[in-house]
């Protein structure tokens, strides 16, 4: 697919009428004039506070441009999946929705991600705030190996200095276990150090690790790629039930757990090896899957292609 | 890689050849005291005759009873047992004069004015004196002002001829001092002792601790930059002599008869007035009978010549003096 | 048979190496025995006094030295040591790292002597306020009647010995804790910022607990290394033995009395100096054996070894969990948070990413204090390394001219000029002695511990024995091995020489080049050997042609480093190759050495022109260590390059 397609599609008034009659958002104008994807989420489309949103976001390692001008909205209380061949970005976007990407040697980002209106590459936003309000799980499950069960539950809370008594520990503890559902394995060895547990209760302990700090937002890199079966449906129920508390952006290999966990699907994809990876459609996920307007799109979710 | 190795080792081994078919001096060797190595290691350059390492008497005379070297320096005689490992018999040869100086260091006191005997000295190292406002010194020194402080002792680490002179020095101030005779290695007992390897050492305690006393041959504190911190020495009543070439030749100005046969004379203590009192005298021991002797007495020829007595000024020592020298020619040629 | 003579000549060669320690350690234990048995071992080992006119011996003054001038060296190394790690793998930016971790691996090639000259004419004096401030303040405290900083206050001390110790050992503990800091996974610092920590909080709780057990290995290390500290000791300390004595005060160390009174020491002396230097070789095999197990175990097993030492400790002082029924509670966070705990989010106010509020002001302060420090820590490991590098080059380069490299040192003390071309002549006769003993007895060792010391249950028990000796070996402080080729080469020889002083050199070398030579031949892929043998190579042929050109950089790289330590060693040349004032290429007399030459015009006689020569010898020194280890690292990185194409 060529990017003249992409603009023809682009232009297609079913899907851009909201947005010029609205008026207001400039997310699309953005959109627009970049020439991006078939479809967006658009801010307006959607029911409800959106906490987090791209404008224009471009991500590079040193001199490889891997994401480019990539506008996306992610609303609260739901789950948005990212999907894509391998390496066309996904990864690289999502960790600059909480400025994890700038900790790579080399790489850095243009473009606007606000959080609650306010812009994270702001000239005076924290990223260590931001990361704290936009947490994050990775692929491969990282608990502290050293620190027990209950210290990396409390890692994050040290970090941001809450106060909390004794009791207050233990009920955060309890709270966020019992939340990531990890409460009844574990809550007999809370003192014993975390690289002990089987990798899905380690990528469970991960999310409640995150949980901790009460995010805004939660970030996940494929979390169940590295886990069988069996743990993986553990976490898909447990994304649904957290979702009905905050925004969380997942990506996935897994077409079928996108359906699965997902209200809103985003497809990315890369022309070629050394071009960057583009955003080509985004909309509910049942539509995404069931009737998607661009061919790649299609290809990609049918199967016949990435 | 093969070839990086073989090269090394090539190198490494033509290097050795190469300079080894260059020189080799076939030289005499020697070790010990460290008290008269500036004017030894002067004169083996100067002559080409020899070469010498200063590690304290001690050491030389270990190093010549196992014959790993052909002649000692010394500044004391041989103990008993030193004698008895050697095989019972050891030639002696002075070589020079030398004295051990007092370097004093305390804040706002000129040292040079400062004076000291043998009473005070040996209290202070043995320990029964450890302010510097001590009655016994304040009365010697009247028209100083000495502070209360502790009196820190710098003294040798190491086995030495220095250590040797200094305390057989102090052991004839008294009938029960503990220097008694002399030691290489005495105990000192003084209850702040900073104990430092060689005279510079010992030089650079004094030097750099306040309200410290130490004792260093006259060579090695100037070379030091201590001459500004050297006390007068003197015998019980007076007169408090600075060490100088001058005092220390008066020391050795004793009558001929007085100097033992083996030529192990005893200056120190020198009765003669105006003689600085802690002067010694240093040897080159030989072991008759080596089939190293020698390479070894050219050196010692050497060594009493008037050209090598005469550089000895410089250095801070004093040159033999003539009756012992001709004594000691003589035991040369017999031996 | 080829392959048999292969065989035999690899195990000939660590059959020698072997056959030589068990050589030395015979006549160590020949000449310990009077002291057994007149002191008992026991007695000997608790024994307060050591005092050679009454013929009385006992070491404890001098352990407890040993341990106290390097627990005070770790003290201050250690953190120091962390803060700069830090700083090169973390906090510096990305294009200082490098140059800055090279600039403190310098240090390390500062040979001990200069490190000794340096403390005692600038650091003594320019510390003595401090010292003097710290016992007049300080001078009260009392720990069960030890009071550490009671006056008066020494030139030689403990605290000056720690610290010019401290700046010592930093190089190893900042190199392989920097090593270990490297292993951090990088999901692991991920893991911390993802969730809000800063860089100061990241370092604290995901990489120091990964990297803790590395940690105390470098630092044991170190201490080994610090135990063994021998010229620097001796110029700093004040040589006065005692036990709770006060720490701005002088003591004694094991090493450094070994030093001193060897040279002069005959019978029980002798023997008792000989019982100390074993008692020195056990307190550092054991520091060593505990360092070398944790750094494997940290680099080997990851975190894992960690976590299953980490689990016994935890589950034995297991506190109780929180009872299972007891109800959920929403936690009480803090008291904005109300709330938090639910199922609906408070919306964040934008303060929350910028702005004064984002991050608490205490947070901000403990990661700047925590940031100041490793600042600090690097500073503390830049300052003595360009003082002393300024001090050099101050002091020496007036020194250099061509007569320096060939002429003999002046005549006269006081006098200026001359050269050094006899301890330079020597210092490379004594290296290459050195060399030709250790290169191919530890490479063939290496060899035979890879190929020989496999095959068969007698030979691959040989081959670990051969191994274990050699680890032991790698951990003997250099001054032990002065009094012991003492004892065994030159006593039993009657004389001084060149030989007995690069022998020791060569002892001291020798487990480096082997274990160097160990662990790249290890790395040889497997592959390349058996394609090799397939085509019906014999095995000598396959090492010779195969393996060898592989592993060939990385075994020269284990002889530089080792060429690099032997050359900067003075202690063990002091019993051995004496010192000669003249240039001498007969290894069979006495030879001089530049690191001895530096300790004879500093020691032995000191003034202004000597110790101008001596800086000079010191720059030379530094120059050629310097230039060995740059060929060790270079030759270190094609070699890695040789293993990632194969
Ligand atoms: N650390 C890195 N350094 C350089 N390039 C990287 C790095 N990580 C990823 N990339 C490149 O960025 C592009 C996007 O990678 P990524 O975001 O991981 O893709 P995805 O997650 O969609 O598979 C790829 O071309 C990849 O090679
Ligand atoms: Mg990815």
């Amino acid at each position: 697919m060529t990017t003249r397609e992409a603009r023809t599609t682009m232009e297609d008034p079913k899907v851009t009428t909201g947005d010029t009659q609205g008026g207001a958002a400039p997310l699309t104008q953005v959109a627009v004039t970049s020439g991006g994807p078939d479809r967006l989420l658009r801010a307006e489309e959607i029911a409800g506070p959106h906490p987090l949103q791209a404008r224009d976001l471009n991500a590079y390692f040193g001199s490889h441009h891997v994401v480019e001008g990539v506008n996306l909205v992610f609303p609260e209380n739901t789950v948005t999946a990212l999907i894509g061949p391998s390496g066309c970005g996904k990864s690289t976007f999502l960790r600059c929705l909480n400025r994890m990407h700038e900790l790579i040697p080399g790489a850095r980002a243009t473009g606007d991600v606000e959080l609650h209106g306010q812009d994270i590459y702001g000239k005076d936003a924290d990223p260590v705030a931001v990361r704290r309000a936009v947490g994050m799980v990775f692929q491969r499950p990282n608990p502290f190996p050293t620190k027990s069960i209950a210290d990396n539950i409390l890692a994050g809370p040290k970090f941001t200095r809450l106060k909390m008594g004794k009791g207050g520990r233990a009920d955060l503890i309890e709270h966020t276990l019992r939340g990531a559902g990890l409460w009844d394995e574990v809550k007999n060895r809370l003192d014993a150090p975390a690289g002990g547990l089987s990798g899905g209760q380690q990528q469970r302990l991960c999310i409640a690790r995150a949980l901790a700090v009460e995010p805004d937002v939660l970030l996940m890199d494929e979390p169940c790629s590295a886990l069988d079966p069996q743990s993986t449906l553990r976490i898909e129920d447990l994304i649904r039930e957290l979702s009905e508390r905050l925004a969380i952006v997942i990506v996935t290999h897994n077409m079928q757990q996108a359906a699965r966990v997902s209200e809103y699907t985003a497809f990315f994809t890369i022309e070629e090896e050394g071009q960057p990876g583009r955003l080509i459609e985004t909309g509910p996920t049942r539509e995404i899957f069931g009737n998607p307007q661009n061919p790649r799109t299609e290809a990609y979710v049918t199967g016949r292609f990435g | 890689m093969n070839r990086t190795i073989r090269l090394a080792a090539a190198a490494a081994v033509g290097a050795g050849c190469l300079v080894g078919a260059a020189s080799a001096l076939g030289a005499s060797t020697g070790s010990g005291a460290t008290f008269p190595a500036i004017a030894y290691t002067k004169w083996c350059q100067d002559s080409g005759l020899c070469s010498y390492t200063g590690k304290g008497s001690g050491g030389g005379i270990k190093d010549l009873t196992k014959a790993t070297v052909d002649w000692a320096g010394s500044d004391a005689p041989l103990t008993s047992e030193e004698l008895a490992a050697i095989g019972g018999k050891i030639q002696y040869f002075p070589t020079l004069l030398g004295a051990v100086t007092i370097p004093v260091n305390i804040p706002g006191v000129n040292s040079r004015k400062m004076n000291l005997n043998g009473q005070v000295l040996e209290g202070i190292f043995d320990g029964s004196i450890t302010k510097w406002n001590d009655k016994k010194i304040r009365a010697i020194n009247t028209k100083l002002k000495l502070p209360a402080n502790p009196i820190t002792v710098c003294v040798r680490a190491d086995s030495s001829g220095t250590s040797f002179v200094f305390s057989r020095y102090l052991g004839k101030t008294n009938k029960t001092s503990p220097f008694k005779g002399g030691s290489k290695t005495p105990n000192w007992g003084a209850p702040t002792l900073v104990k430092q390897p060689g005279n510079p050492g010992v030089a650079n305690c004094v030097a750099s601790t306040p309200n410290s006393i130490g004792y260093v041959d006259l060579g090695d504190a100037r070379n030091a930059g201590l001459t500004s911190k050297i006390a007068s020495v003197g015998k019980k009543g007076g007169p408090y002599v600075q060490p100088t070439a001058a005092s220390i030749m008066k020391a050795g100005q004793v009558p001929t008869s007085t100097i033992k046969k083996d030529l192990t004379v005893d200056f120190s203590a020198s009765k003669v007035r105006g003689a600085y009192p802690i002067v010694a005298t240093t040897w080159v021991l030989l072991v008759p009978g080596r089939s190293t002797n020698g390479g070894a007495r050219q050196v010692v020829k050497y060594f009493l010549s008037p050209k090598a007595q005469g550089a000895l000024t410089k250095l801070g020592f004093a040159p033999l003096p003539s009756g012992l020298r001709t004594l000691a020619n003589k035991q040369l040629s017999v031996g | 048979m080829a392959d048999r003579a292969y065989a035999v000549i690899a195990g000939l060669a660590a059959f020698l190496a072997v056959l030589f320690v068990a050589y030395l350690l015979w006549v160590t234990v020949a000449n310990t025995g009077e002291t057994w048995s007149t002191f008992g071992i026991w007695g000997f080992v608790s024994g307060t006094t050591w005092n050679p006119s009454e013929a009385v011996y006992g070491a404890l003054p001098f352990i407890y030295g040993t341990l106290m001038t390097s627990v005070i060296a770790l003290l201050i190394a250690v953190p120091a040591s962390i803060g700069i790690a830090l700083a090169t793998v973390v906090f510096l930016p990305r294009r200082l790292r490098g140059p800055v971790g090279g600039f403190i691996n310098l240090l390390a090639a500062v040979p001990s002597v200069i490190f000794g000259l340096w403390g005692v004419t600038v650091l003594v004096p320019l510390l003595r306020p401090v010292l003097d401030w710290l016992s007049e303040t300080l001078g009260w405290v009392s720990i069960f009647g030890w009071q550490p900083f009671e006056g008066p206050v020494t030139a030689g001390s403990y605290l000056i010995s720690g610290l010019v110790l401290a700046i010592m050992v930093l190089p190893i503990i900042t190199a392989i804790t920097r090593e270990v800091l490297l292993t951090v996974p990088r999901d692991q610092s991920e893991a911390a910022f993802a969730l809000g920590a800063t860089r100061w909080e990241m370092v604290r709780h995901s990489m120091l607990p990964w990297a803790r057990s590395g940690i105390v290995g470098a630092s044991a290390l170190g201490l080994g290394r610090a135990v063994g500290e021998t010229i620097a000791i001796v110029m700093l300390l004040g040589n006065t033995p005692g036990i709770f004595t006060p720490l701005v005060g002088p003591g004694s160390t094991l090493a450094s009395v070994i030093a001193l009174q060897t040279g002069e020491a005959s019978g029980l002396q002798l023997s008792s100096l000989t019982a100390l230097a074993v008692v020195l070789f056990v307190i550092a095999f054991i520091i060593n054996a505990a360092a070398r197990l944790l750094v494997r175990r940290s680099e080997a097993g990851g975190s894992g070894g960690i976590v299953r030492r980490a689990g016994s400790w935890m589950v034995r002082r297991g506190r109780p969990a929180p009872t299972a029924d007891a109800p959920p509670e929403p936690p009480p966070i803090a008291p904005d948070d109300v709330g938090a705990g639910g199922p609906q989010p408070v919306p964040r106010t934008p303060s929350l990413i910028s702005g004064p509020g984002a991050i608490s002001r205490s947070r901000v302060v403990r990661s700047r204090v925590a940031e100041g420090f490793i600042w600090f820590s690097v500073l503390l490991g830049l300052v003595p390394l360009v003082a002393v590098l300024v001090e050099m080059l101050i002091q020496g380069l007036p020194a250099l001219s061509v007569a320096f490299f060939t002429e003999l040192p002046p005549t006269d003390p006081t006098s200026y000029g001359g050269g050094i071309v006899n301890a330079l002549v020597g210092t490379l006769i004594l290296m290459g002695i050195a060399f030709l003993v250790a290169a191919p007895l530890g490479v063939l060792t290496a060899l035979y511990m890879r190929d020989v010391g496999k095959s068969g249950s007698w030979n691959s028990r040989a081959g670990s024995a051969v191994g274990f000796i050699v680890d032991i070996l790698l951990g003997v402080p250099s001054i032990v091995v002065g009094l012991i080729v003492y004892l065994g080469i030159v006593i039993v020889q009657g004389h001084f020489s060149a030989l007995a002083g690069g022998i020791a050199l060569g002892v001291i070398m020798f487990p480096i080049v082997v274990r160097a030579a160990d662990e790249v031949l290890r790395l040889v892929p497997s592959g390349q050997q058996e394609a090799a043998l397939a085509l019906g190579a014999p095995k000598w042929r396959t090492t010779w042609s195969v393996v060898l050109p592989i592993a060939g950089p990385g075994i020269l790289t284990g002889i530089l480093l080792g060429l690099a330590r032997a050359s900067g060693e003075t202690a063990p040349l002091l019993f051995t190759s004496l010192g000669n004032q003249f240039l001498s290429t007969n290894i069979t007399e006495p030879i001089a050495a530049i690191p001895q030459l530096i300790y004879n015009n500093t020691i032995i006689t000191q003034t202004p022109a000597s110790l101008q020569l001596a800086w000079g010898a010191a720059l030379v020194l530094v120059a050629i260590i310097m230039f060995l280890n740059l060929g060790a690292a270079i030759l270190g990185r094609r070699s890695r390059r040789l293993e990632g194409r194969a």
